[in-house]
């Protein structure tokens, strides 16, 4: 007797034609066949799916043209550059992950209309110039030069603000917004000159010129003047990242180039590289973060291997491999999951209270 | 574009994505010999016409020296830059019907212009194709023209797997009541 009461689905007669030879599948088969004896309709069907590919094969069409060859040569002699959608294998992206991106930009833009104090001021605004001696943070004086736009009417006296973070990110002073830092005072020739100290713990500071009254704000146009910490001849690893962690907030594409040159200063730590990811993705999109994939996979398999390799890892070090894979493990790359899940297991028996790394947001 | 059978068949494709890195031309031409035409065909099952397949692959082809610092040598190449050319086909689909929808008027003409002649309609099955659903004509042409697994093209057209299957079965059985109804 057939075990098909009814017609079979499409799925098995497809997967009868395409021969898909699990043993489940042979043993169905017996039934299929039985009742493909008994059944025009299907075996009509069968018949059609079978004739498919010699049909498929005989279709037409279009040969390239020598003309579209020389179309093509001429955009590839001018240098053009073209951006394409490379090959991924991404799984389609759950609801809920959309929901969660929407609810991060709706926090990014909702800082960003608080964050900072633009009364009277358009893009258009003109920006000043403010200088600063030495250009990096320093444990003693800092002079600081302004040159006024026409911004503010040459009045005698500017004030000065500063946001300032340390290497754990955290803002000083922890409440009451930027503080003024120092009073910008008008010399002879319309140059503004400032004192200004920076606490030992800072790594990152930014600053914007403001009138008396605090009507009219410089931050050159967004990009706010800035001084980071440096070691030799580059900024510092934490410094960086904070000027990034800073520009989040108003300027997602110059974040990003700071990750990059922090990427291209410091590649060997895990660390340089996982915020670079997440921030390439909310900038420029999953299409681009698809196209990287491949390199960050082999990199984050190398930082893994190292850390495997040591007798002893230390949270920081952990954290930091772990997050990079926590950045791929969504995306085409097999070997993010388990490096993963292993860091994820080690990161709970290890930590304790009070062991935080510092964030990028 | 004097280029002998040796020239075309003999290099690998690795080693001729690896030239075409370093923007090498002869690389240009050898692959271009190599995958033009059916590069076409793919780009036309999923446009209107020939103009825009070739578009696509214009695109493809001058995107083509940075796309490769992304592949890696392990796959096959010609898969992948198949894949890369329905990614750049539907990407130029979405767009270009983003302009339809800004500019309703100029549709019914420039899309009788395009399907009268198109080479869809020259072929029964061709003919049948071309009155499938889109959703449903991209998965058919995917899984039975391109050969891609049930997996790659849901990853392609961002579906899952089982929406994939159920618009293949759905795309074959309206596809052969049309061939009936054609005789």
């Amino acid at each position: 007797m057939s075990r098909w009461i009814f017609h079979p689905g499409d799925a098995d007669l497809a997967r009868y034609v395409d021969n898909c030879d699990t043993a489940s599948q042979r043993k169905a088969s017996v039934h299929l066949r039985r009742h493909l004896a008994d059944c025009d309709t299907c075996r009509a069907y069968v018949t059609f799916l079978r004739s498919l590919p010699e049909r498929i094969a005989a279709l037409e069409g279009p040969g390239a043209s020598e003309a579209l060859f020389a179309r093509i040569r001429a955009r590839y002699a001018s240098g053009e550059v073209v951006i394409l959608p490379a090959a991924s294998n991404r799984a389609p992206t759950s609801r809920l992950a959309w929901f969660g991106a929407a609810a991060a930009m709706l926090l990014v833009a909702v800082t960003t209309w608080f964050a900072w104090p633009t009364p009277d001021l358009t893009a258009l605004a003109p920006t000043g110039d403010l200088r600063f001696a030495p250009d990096r943070i320093v444990s003693g004086p800092i002079e600081l030069r302004y040159r006024d736009p026409g911004l503010f009417g040459g009045t005698p006296q500017l004030r000065v603000r500063a946001r300032y973070r340390t290497v754990q990110g955290v803002a000083v002073p922890f409440l009451g917004g930027e503080p003024v830092v120092a009073t910008l005072m008008r010399d002879a020739d319309g140059v503004y000159h400032a004192t200004v100290r920076v606490p030992d713990s800072v790594v990152y500071a930014a600053f914007s010129v403001e009138g008396p009254n605090g009507s009219r704000v410089d931050h050159n146009g967004r990009r706010p003047w800035h001084l980071l910490m440096y070691r030799g001849t580059h900024p510092t690893y934490e410094a960086l990242l904070q000027y990034a962690n800073d520009l989040m907030e108003e300027n997602s594409e110059l974040a990003m180039s700071v990750l990059q040159e922090r990427a291209r200063l410091y590649p060997d730590r895990p660390g340089s590289w996982w915020p670079l990811v997440a921030v390439e993705r909310f900038t420029l999109g999953g299409a681009h973060a698809d196209s990287t994939v491949a390199e960050h996979c082999a990199r984050l398999q190398q930082f893994d291997a190292e850390l495997r390799s040591r007798p002893s890892q230390s949270l920081a070090e952990v954290w930091d491999v772990w997050r990079y894979a926590v950045q791929l493990h969504d995306r085409a790359c097999p070997a993010a999951q388990h490096i993963n899940d292993v860091w994820h297991t080690w990161l709970v028996q290890h930590s304790h209270a009070g062991a935080t790394q510092p964030e990028f947001h | 574009m004097l280029l002998s059978e040796a020239d075309v068949t003999t290099p690998s494709d690795g080693e001729l994505a690896a030239r075409l890195k370093c923007r090498d031309d002869d690389a240009l031409c050898i692959l271009y010999a190599r995958f033009a035409t059916p590069l076409l065909r793919l780009a036309l099952r999923f446009l209107d016409s020939v103009d825009e397949a070739e578009d696509v692959v214009q695109d493809v082809f001058v995107g083509l020296p940075i796309a490769l610092r992304h592949y890696e040598e392990h796959g096959a190449f010609g898969a992948w830059l198949r894949q890369v050319t329905v990614r750049t086909a539907l990407m130029h689909r979405r767009s270009r019907e983003r302009r339809r929808h800004a500019h309703v008027a100029l549709s019914p003409a420039r899309r009788a212009a395009t399907t009268q002649d198109s080479v869809l309609e020259r072929v029964a099955l061709e003919g049948a194709l071309a009155t499938l659903p889109q959703a449903l004509r991209d998965v058919f042409v995917l899984y039975h023209v391109e050969h891609f697994s049930h997996a790659e093209i849901a990853a392609l057209l961002g579906i899952r797997r089982g929406t994939a299957e159920v618009r293949l079965h759905r795309a074959i059985r309206q596809l052969r009541t049309q061939l009936e109804s054609d005789r």
